[in-house]
This record gives C-alpha cells, structure tokens and sequence, in this order.
C-alpha cells in the first residue's frame, strides 16, 4: 500500500506518469489585463479595486454552517467565476464581471441591477 | 559611416576624451585608444569590447552618476561624465585582480560552501562588498526628479527596427493602423547598418517609414518586456542631463517580435581576453564608427559564410592571419590583451581574434508573453513556437536564415578554468562541469547554484553554452535540457525609471498655514498632514507642549482641527434602513437634531470603523468616518446598496467640509459669542447637533466629547477654513484659547478610554473583546455580522482590551508586551503619562480572566519587567458630568 502523505485528494490514478500541468494556465505572464467597465470601457486592472467572488449572502435565521460558509469559504475558482470589482479610479462604481482566472479574460462585465 | 571630425569632447576618468557625431561613448573611448573597459565581477579579469551590441556586460561605465550604464548604446554628448567602475587604481591596473590567483579558493557555490555560519557571513561581508561588484548606486539627491512615467496606445507595436521590423510596420501602417515602433538602436536599420551585404533599398524603407504619419517611432528606447495584456514596458533613456529619463508603458492591440537574432561568444580558454570579440562587433566598429579594431587578426568561424567578415576586414587593412574552425582552437594566448591563438595545429600572433559566434534568436520578450522554445537541431537554435493571441513574430527572431552549424556548443571538451560561460559574474566551464557532479545537473538549478545567466546580460551572452555544457555533461539533448525562464526586466531598467517621479500626494486642511503661523510641528496620517502639537515658545520640548495643550482643554479651552474626518452626506428616504444594516447599532430610530456613535463590523463580527451618525432633518444624514478608512467606507456603503433599489445617495464632502472641534469648560463661552444659537444644555444637549451660523459661516454643531469635555464639532464649508479658526481663536483670548494638536488629542481621549479603531483594536478585534458589548444590538432583525455577534455574545472572550495604572514612575511604549507569569500574554496598544492621575496610563489587551479591577500584570518597559494595576474604571470623569454641563 503506498504511503500517503496528505489527506486523500480524489486525486486522478495517472499510473506514474507525472500530473501534466493543468489545460489552459499560461505560465510567464505578468498582472497587467485590462477589465471592461460597463462605464468607461477597457480599463487598466490597476484602477480597480478587486471585491472578491460575487455569493448568495444567508437569510438572516439561516443555519451557522451556511454563515461559515459564506464567510470563511472561497470557491476559487479555476476557470470562469463572478466577480465584484470596482472603478476606484473611475466612474466609482462597483460592477459584475465574469472572469477567467486561467487567463484573466473578462468576458462580460454589467451592473447586477440589469440583470435582475 | 560618421564624419570624420572631432567634433566634440566629453571628460572620461578625469581627461577630456574627443568623440565624433554619431559615435556611443564606448566608440569614442576605443578610438582614444581605450581597451580595457571594465574589470570582472569576481576575478577583475580586463574586459573588452564584446557585442558592442548592448548584450553582454563587457562596457559598463558609469555615465553622469547613473552606474552599469551600456556605453556601447548611449550615444555621445559635449560634457558627459564618464568614469569606469569596480577597478582599483585604474582600469588598465587593477590590484584586485590578484584575487584571480585565488580562484581555488572559490570553488562553484562557494557561498554556500564557506558561509554556513551567520558569523561567517558578517565577517566576509564588508570585504566581499569592496572586492566584488558593479557600479555603486547614486546618492538620492543625485537621481531626484529625473524620472517619469507615460502611458501611450498602439494598435500595432513593432519592436526592433530592422528590416523585418520595417516591413511589418509598412504593411500594418497602409492598412490604416496606427503603428508604435521601437527601435533599441540610435538609428533604423538593424543589421543592414552595418553587414556588408548592406541592402541598397534600406535608406528608401527608412524614408517611407518615416514619410508615413501613423507610425510613430520610439528611437533608442529598449523594451524591456512583454506583459499581460500586451503591455509592453519601455524605457527611454535621457538625452541630455536636464531630459527625464521616461519609462513608458505601451499597451498595444496587437504585438510584432521583430528583435531579431544576436551572436553569443564561443567556449575556450581565455575566450575573454580584450582583442576577443565577436564578428558583429567588429562589423559595428569598422562600417558605423570607422575604426579599425587591430591590425592582425585570426577569425574563428564555423562556416565558409561565416568567414564572410574576412572581406570587412581586409577593407581596413586588418590582415587576416588565419581563419580557424572553433573545434580546433585550443586557447587564446596573452595576459591581459590577446596576442595570439593557439590551434591543435599552429599557434598566430594577432592582436585581434574575430570570433563568430552562435546566432540565437532573441526572443526573451516572446518567451515572456508565454510562448514556447524549442530547439530546432536543423537551424541549430532554440526557436519561439506557440504564439499567444495577438503577439506575433518576423524576420530572423523566428530563426528564419538560421542554419545549424557544424558543431553545436561546446564545440570542445568544455571544462576548464578559463572558458568563460558567465562573463557577468566569471562562472567558467570548469564551474559549471564542477556543479553538473555535484548534483545541480537541471538547466534551472544549475542556473541557481552557479548564477549563470542571471548577471546584467540576463543569459544572452552564456544562455545557449551554458545549455551545451550542461547537456554534454549529462548526455542529454539540447532540446532534453531545455531552456533557463526568461524573465522581465531585460535588459535591465534602472530604479529610478521603475519608480518615476517622486510624487508623494499631500493633502492639507483648510486650516493648514493658520497652523504653520502658530507653530505646528506636523505629523503625516496617510496623505494628510495634521499638526502633532504646536511649539508656541522656541525650545519648548513635545512634552511640555502637549500638557500646556492637554492643561488648556481641561482647565480653560482648545481648539482642534478635525477636518481630516471622513464626511459622508447621506440624503433619500431609505438611509436608515441602509444605516441599520451596515452598522451595528440601531440608527433608524434616530431623532432629527440628535447625534449617535456608530460601530461598523464584518459580516465576521470583526470591527472595522467608528464615528459619529447625526440626524439634520428626516431624510439628511452626515456620517464621519475615521480619517483613514473613507474611501473603505464610502465602497462599502455603495456595495451594500448594489441591487437594494434604496433610495440614497452618498456624496463626499471630506474635501468639502472643514471641521473642528472646540472643547473645554470655557468653550460655550466662547462659542455663545459667534452664534445666536442657543448653547444651553437644555437647549442644545449632549449628542445633539443643530445648523446655525457661526461668525457668519454655515455650519453644523455637534454637541460631542471624543476629549471628555464639554465641546462642539463644528463642519462647515472648507473655504471659510482659515477664517473662522481666527475668529474662534479670536474669541477665545480671552479665555485664553489653544489651538492643540494630535498628541494632546490622544492624550485626552485615553484618559477618557476612547478607543480609536485600528489603533487600539486590530484586523481581529470584536466589540465584545474592545468592552464595547453595547454597540451591537442584535435585537435588529439584520444587519452586518449579526450572526457572528450573536454567536460572539454568548461566549465569553479569551482576550479583553483593558485599562491599567503603571505603579511605577516608568511610561511603556505603544506596543510593548504584557507578561503574566513571566510569559507573553497580551499587549500595550496605546500608553501615555496622565496629567490628571499624575500616572502612566494606557490600553492593553490582557486575557480575560485578568481584565478586573485590581488585577495586576507585568509590562516589559526598557528591557525590564514594571508591574501595572488593570482598572475598570475610566481614568478621568468616569460619570461623563463634564460633558454634559
């Protein structure tokens, strides 16, 4: 039986052959995309201020486990996730969009207010 | 090819040196007769002219105070400073190069080998700083101001200005779109400058491109790399001393890599001798600057066409002794000028050995942006493969021309002292060899340990014989072996040009120059400058000013510039609602004309800012904040209303409003002169606000205490700033008035146990834990951090912010330890001496079971351990009578 060395991740059986790296992480490369403001167009990522994974804030009675959740948990997702952003150095506007965290593509930004 | 006239002079070490139009300073110095330029990193081994290219680190100088300046690349200008570096007393002597001698004393890894003690490192260190290095950095006075930043757009970017360069920015520019490019060299041309096959049509591709208004070219500027979202980072070095050094970022809609190819110097011992160089540079020499760099050379080529320079040379009258195949070459001969070439065969004298060396494809910015490098044995180079979306590649940085020579590196049984890999920091072949056995045998950890490719050439000097040595030491492929990262900045940017112009953003209040008349000794809190304390008499220490201040809001009156408040005006129907949610307190309920504190926690119950809620009519509120967390609590105001259909609207008036705060048992006295409001307590109560003019200014009076006396906040317009301090200090002679500062402010508030968020609670800190277990009121249906407080109430805390007493005549610092049976059990947070308890007082965060009345701890105050009294008690007016006379 082989040692495990960390609690068991559902790790894929590769059958020795080294994990290839994940499909679409780009290596080399340096912080500095653009984000779509539905104001002011294609901005600088500097003059934003990043507000974190867009959740579904619990009822006010619901139960503490959900509480945690919506606290402490983070989905960080590898892949598309919505996001809070704001123009701190813009319109001053805080806005939605949805982003690739593997290649920091933004492929749609809004103001949640137009969506509902 | 320049004219030839000494048209101007320039002071190189001290002597004027003559330099003509056109020539880059390392020119002028070589045709002055110049040889040695620099001394090595480690070994002071003379160095040369190599690639005269800006590519290898053989002519750093130091040029007007800026150190490691490519003289090779600045062109020359009337008065320059030139001075050489890292060489004792002179260049062409240098004493240190007797540490050569010494190499078997510093084998590979040599840091790691002999420093394994701290002490080791202290002891070496002051020496190993003079014995090695580069230039020293400029004092800060010397750099000031020359420095800025710019932004500009393309939609194409070229970089490289060579033919393949100048073709893509034609073709892009007829297309209509405007075209960014950057050319690293003082003029366009590339390689055409100075080849000899120079194509006659260059001139006439200069010209169009030139002619052509949408492209716009940035000459002599090097890019230094290729970032996300094709951001490409460029810097424009100054032309003259008065210029700004410019770094500029180009964000491009499209990239072009047109950088094309460099020569690396080939593998054998003494490969550095001064008179060694590579075929390129001699070129350079002979066709841009018109010098003949010797008289007798040999030329070390891999192919017939290589062997192509033979004709250049012969042009200058340089009489090619021999050409010779690299596997053949066994040393160059010499001591510190090579004078001769030493063969399997034969052995020339020459005082000139013209090596031509790898072609590698510079595609550093390429492999930045994320593409790939494979070698390609046919063209015998590693290749940039696999394009990012809208990065693209021409001309030879493809590997276009390329063509595998005969050999691929090290073209002879590599190791040995004196083959130079690593010009930057003298790593040999021999090192590198060394390593391989030592276990270092990956191209990245080899890169690591020995520190090739990581000096100012950034590997393009020893990148691919590196890779050949390491994959005939471990019998791998070239390809197996893989490349180093390339990594941005490269080549290297100074840090001036990185950071840019020194703004540093200031921000002053109304009332700034009334407090520089009276004395202030100023204190910056983020970008605001606020008065500390005012010294009224020359020589008076902080000390005795801060109590004269603390003395005069006690006993008399003071005045206090609170403009840097953060002042939110909240207007619409649906603020107390919004009120409610984001604060813990209830503040819907509030009456218009009243005043409450507000405490602002997380969703985790963590508190994150106080201040003060009033009520000017039924839908107005102004809401201050702490001077630091506005714009934190303007975002956050803002995200909580996203999507709410609330109707409020926040404005700032930070900017807008001044404010101060006039407090002490004289100061209704004072105040009752100013306004025909009614002051009296019945009237106007404790935590009551009202609008009334005061000295014929608009204003809002708050009736609050934050020093413990009775006092008014009063905001109005910051332009009437300057004129009512005046007349409130006016009306105050004769109560003897005194404007003070932040130090008696913290002085008063902490004998009143007023805590300042953030200064006495931090990023962890519930309000149960600050004893403020009466802010939250969980009996509100919802709002931020309910459920964490709900969960916080019912548990007791394990740490307690507390008062104390110092027993002893001793003042702890901000921040010292609290220790309970000799261990480390909390912390002082704010400590200061009481005028009115004749004490050092303060704030400490002790465990919960201490924090009682008469509870004693020790506190670590100078080195030595002072017993101290926690108290539960409020240390002056415990009854809070003062404030509400």
């Amino acid at each position: 039986m082989a040692f495990v060395a960390w609690p068991s991740w559902p790790c894929p059986d590769t059958g020795g052959t080294p994990v290839p790296h994940r499909k679409g992480i780009k290596e080399n490369k340096f912080l500095s995309f653009l984000v779509h403001c539905p104001n002011c167009g294609n901005r600088s990522v500097y003059e934003f201020r990043f507000g974190g994974e867009v959740k579904q804030r619990p009822a006010p009675g619901a139960p503490e486990v959900d509480w945690v959740d919506y606290i402490y948990t983070k989905a960080n997702e590898a892949g598309v996730q919505q996001e809070w952003w704001y123009h701190r150095s813009g319109c001053r506007e805080w806005f939605q969009a949805r982003r690739n965290t593997l290649t920091n593509e933004v492929q749609e930004s809004f103001f949640p207010e137009d969506k509902l | 090819m320049s004219e030839p006239s000494d048209t101007l002079t320039f002071d190189f070490n001290g002597k004027p040196v003559n330099a003509r139009a056109g020539d880059t300073v390392a020119s002028a110095l070589y045709r002055s007769g110049q040889r040695i330029f620099t001394r090595s990193f480690k070994y002071h081994r003379p160095r040369g002219l190599l690639c005269l290219s800006g590519k290898c680190p053989n002519c750093l100088m130091n040029v007007d105070g800026t150190p490691n300046v490519r003289t090779c690349m600045t062109p020359v200008r009337a008065g320059m400073r030139v001075t050489h570096q890292n060489a004792y007393p002179s260049l062409e002597n240098d004493w240190l190069s007797v540490v050569q001698r010494f190499d078997w004393l510093m084998p590979v890894g040599w840091y790691y080998k002999t420093m394994t003690d701290p002490r080791m490192w202290h002891a070496a260190e002051p020496f190993v700083r003079k014995i090695a290095g580069l230039g020293t950095p400029p004092s800060v006075d010397d750099v000031s101001g020359n420095y800025e930043h710019c932004y500009r757009h393309a939609e194409v970017a070229i970089i490289g200005g060579g033919p393949a360069g100048l073709k893509a920015a034609l073709e892009s520019a007829t297309k209509g779109e405007q075209v960014t490019l950057v050319d690293d060299q003082p003029e366009l041309g590339g390689h055409l400058r100075y080849s000899k096959n120079a194509d006659a049509s260059l001139p006439e591709l200069i010209a169009r491109v030139q002619a052509l208004p949408n492209i716009q070219v940035l000459q002599w500027c090097y890019c230094f790399g290729l970032y996300e979202g094709n951001l490409l980072g460029i810097v424009q070095p100054r032309k003259d001393p008065s210029d700004a050094e410019k770094l500029i970022h180009l964000r491009a809609g499209r990239v072009v890599v047109a950088t094309g190819a460099y020569e690396s110097p080939l593998l054998f011992p003494h490969n550095d001798l001064v008179g060694v160089m590579l075929s390129t540079a001699v070129q350079r020499l002979i066709r841009l600057y018109g010098i003949a760099p010797g008289e007798v050379a040999v030329v070390v080529a891999r192919s017939p066409m290589e062997a192509a320079v033979v004709a250049d040379l012969g042009e200058v009258g340089i009489h090619v002794a021999a050409t010779v195949a690299p596997e053949s070459v066994v040393k160059a001969v010499g001591n510190k000028y090579v004078t001769g070439l030493e063969t399997r065969d034969a052995r020339y004298n020459c005082d000139l050995v013209v090596v031509c060396g790898h072609r590698i494809p510079d595609a550093g910015l390429l492999n930045q942006a994320g593409a790939r490098l494979q070698w390609d044995p046919k063209k015998g180079a590693f290749i940039p493969t696999d394009f990012p979306a809208n990065i693209n590649a021409v001309g030879e940085v493809t590997g276009e021309s390329l063509v595998a020579p005969a050999t691929i590196p090290p073209e002879r049984d590599p190791a040995s002292k004196r083959a130079f890999v690593c010009l930057c920091s003298d790593v040999s072949s021999q090192d590198l060899v060394d390593a391989i056995d030592e276990g270092f045998d990956h191209i990245e950890t080899l890169k690591r340990y020995t520190t090739t490719t990581m000096g100012p050439c950034q590997g393009r000097m020893c990148q691919l014989p590196a890779i050949g040595v390491c994959a005939r030491q471990t019998a791998r492929s070239m390809g197996e072996t893989g490349v180093t990262t390339a990594r941005p900045p490269n080549p290297g940017v100074t840090l001036g040009a990185l950071a840019g112009a020194r703004h540093h953003p200031t921000r002053r209040t109304p009332m700034h120059y009334e407090h520089d008349e009276s004395g202030a000794v100023w204190l910056d809190m983020g970008e605001w400058k606020r008065p500390c304390y005012y010294q009224t008499q020359k020589g008076a220490t902080e000390k005795q000013c801060v109590v004269e201040e603390y003395r005069a809001v006690r006993e008399r009156v003071g005045l206090i510039d609170v403009s840097t408040l953060g002042k939110l005006d909240l207007k619409g129907r649906d603020i107390g609602k919004l009120l409610d949610k984001i604060y813990a307190g209830r503040l819907s309920d509030l009456s218009p004309g009243r005043v409450r504190y507000g405490v602002l926690c997380d969703e985790a119950g963590i508190m994150l800012d106080d201040g003060t809620v009033s009520r000017l009519a039924d839908n107005h509120f102004l809401v201050t904040t702490t001077t630091g967390n506005l714009d934190f609590v303007n975002q956050w105001m803002k995200w909580w209303l996203v999507g709410t259909g609330w109707d409020v609207h926040i404005t700032n008036l930070t900017a807008g409003l001044a404010a101060v705060n006039l407090a002490g048992p004289n100061a209704r006295n004072v105040l009752a002169g100013l306004t025909d409001c009614d002051l009296g307590t019945k009237a106007f109560p404790y935590m009551a606000c009202r609008s009334a003019a005061v000295a014929g200014v608009e204003a809002i009076l708050m009736r609050i205490g934050f020093v413990g006396e009775m006092g008014w906040e009063i905001h109005f317009p910051a332009e009437s700033g300057p004129d009512l301090w005046k007349a409130l200090l006016e009306a105050g002679r004769k109560f003897d008035i005194r404007p003070f500062g932040i130090e008696a402010q913290r002085l008063l508030r902490l004998e009143k146990r007023h805590v300042i968020v953030g200064v006495d609670s931090d990023a962890l800190t519930n309000p149960y834990e600050a004893g403020m277990a009466w802010a939250p009121k969980l009996d509100k249906e919802d709002f931020i951090g309910r459920t964490a407080l709900q969960r916080l109430a019912g548990k007791p805390p394990q740490q307690k912010l507390a008062g104390f007493i110092m027993n002893e005549e001793v003042l702890p610092e901000d921040g010292a330890a609290i220790m309970v049976n000799g261990q480390l059990a909390g912390r002082v947070t704010s400590a200061r001496f009481s005028p009115h308890k004749q004490k050092a007082i303060g704030l400490a965060w002790v465990p919960a079971d201490l924090a009682r009345e008469g509870a004693e701890v020790d506190v670590r105050v100078g080195g030595r351990l002072a017993r101290a009294k926690i108290t539960e008690q409020t240390f002056y007016d415990p009854e809070g009578a003062r404030l509400r006379r």
